[in-house]
């Protein structure tokens, strides 16, 4: 009896393998850490930004450390909503070579060129707007880093690569409106080639980047122009009342934004600290990015 | 033929920069003056009270201005019994149609119900008012 219930357990146990997800994804091991709600070691990899999970061990923890800021082959299998590492192993440039493959995103890459995911329909926008994370408390934080974290979920979870759209508030307009914020963001996909932006903190559903202007701007009756680089914003505070501004996910703040323009500082890469702050804009933050963590006390904006 | 380029290129530049607005913002506070109306020595006095932006563009994509201002006219000749009145508040935009166009001026201002104009210099200071009274169009020189 009891070695027939151990012969059903061990078909049960074969029989979710053969449906569960398996792959191999090349990339780079950003971050190794150890999970304080399960008995696992969290792996970040730099390609997809998700965390990958093995048990948790001394042996482990050694053995994986070794492996961070390397490019590696690993391979894995979806249970739920984890996906637990089968194999790691270092390879060699020719297999993988870094300078071709785009395998950290944690990371400036020269070749690496943005291009937004395009949607196939308003109800993939629908459903993914509604997997944001919202506790309804606008107090907490910036709106930067609510979309900061919205842009990077999008990305590490589902794999869209989302542009984050900048309505900067003009001096003209804070100072004769009395308006209390100089700029606000929120991220932006591309649905059949129309432009909806995601702002789950102002609005319930996905809408365009017009009717989000005309909610920011109190009118109708005036245009935000778009403009190309951060200086053209900057230097015309009196013959404008707002400009916008479209980036690639990558740009947390207004200053990425004013260094890229002013500094040739390029960016087209995740940079950790910034994903840290950003995460505390939810409640709950060190269960929900418990991979971007590093132990160490994080940048305060 | 290259001379005709020119000549259209020229235009154009020039077309572009006259469309351009600079924004000026029209400085709060208030100016008096001498004048004679009627014969009668008076203090003409305007007020800005707020500037406000119009939340509307022109034809060329530039935001207007509406600005909240007040008139007083004070004046009296005792040996003729005149008095001369004013005390009007009023608000003036800088938002013109022009040949069916709209168009935002930087230094000058209107109000077409009232017939007032108001204008400002390049830093924002005031220049002139003109208002009607007493069916006539009295004009201040700040």
């Amino acid at each position: 009896m009891a070695m027939s219930k151990w012969f059903i357990l061990l078909a049960f146990f074969l029989f979710t393998q053969a449906f569960a997800q398996a792959g191999e994804i090349y990339t780079t091991v950003f971050n190794v850490i150890e999970s304080h709600k399960t008995e696992s070691l969290l792996i970040l990899s730099g390609s997809d930004g998700k965390v990958y999970k093995t048990q948790k061990s001394e042996t482990n923890l050694k053995y994986f450390n070794s492996f961070i800021g390397r490019v590696v082959k690993l391979s894995f299998y979806e249970s739920g909503k984890s996906l637990i590492i089968t194999n790691i192993l270092r390879v060699n440039s020719a297999e993988a070579d870094p300078s071709v493959m785009d395998l950290n995103h944690f990371q400036y890459n020269q070749l690496r060129e943005f291009a937004p995911t395009g949607l196939q329909s308003i109800e993939a926008a629908t459903d993914i707007f509604k997997t944001f994370l919202n506790d309804g408390d606008r107090r907490r934080s910036q709106c930067f880093k609510r979309a900061h974290m919205w842009a990077f979920d999008m990305w590490s979870k589902i794999g869209i690569s989302s542009q984050k759209i900048f309505i900067f508030y003009t001096q003209r307009y804070i100072q004769l409106e009395e308006f209390e914020w100089w700029f606000h963001v929120a991220p932006m996909v591309v649905v059949k080639g129309e432009e909806y932006v995601l702002d789950g903190t102002f609005m319930s559903k996905p809408i365009t980047v017009t009717e989000w202007k005309d909610y920011f701007i109190k009118s109708k009756k005036i245009t935000c122009p778009v403009a190309a680089n951060y200086n053209e914003y900057s230097k015309n505070q009196w013959t404008k009342l707002c400009y916008l501004m479209k980036v690639p996910m990558y740009f947390f703040s207004p200053l990425n934004i004013e260094d890229r323009d002013n500094n040739n500082t390029p960016r087209n890469h995740w940079v950790l600290e910034e994903l840290q702050d950003a995460r505390r804009a939810f409640k709950g933050y060190e269960e929900n990015y418990v991979g971007l963590d590093t132990g160490k006390p994080t940048i305060t904006h | 033929m290259k001379n005709l380029l020119i000549v259209l290129l020229s235009l154009f530049s020039f077309c572009v920069i006259a469309n351009e607005v600079e924004g000026t913002l029209m400085l709060k506070g208030s100016l008096k003056t001498k004048i004679t109306v009627n014969g009668v020595n008076s203090a003409c006095k305007l007020k800005i009270d707020k500037v406000k932006n119009t939340l509307e563009e022109d034809d060329f994509g530039n935001p207007g201005y509406q600005v909240m201002i007040e008139i007083e006219l004070d004046g009296r000749d005792i040996d003729r019994g005149i008095k001369i009145k004013l005390d009007k508040k009023l608000t003036v935009i800088n938002m013109f149609t022009e040949n069916g166009a709209q168009r935002v001026k930087d230094l000058d201002y209107f109000s077409a119900q009232e017939k007032v104009t108001v204008q400002i210099d390049r830093e924002g200071r005031l220049v002139s008012t003109s208002f009607p009274y007493a069916q006539q169009i009295v004009k201040c020189n700040f």
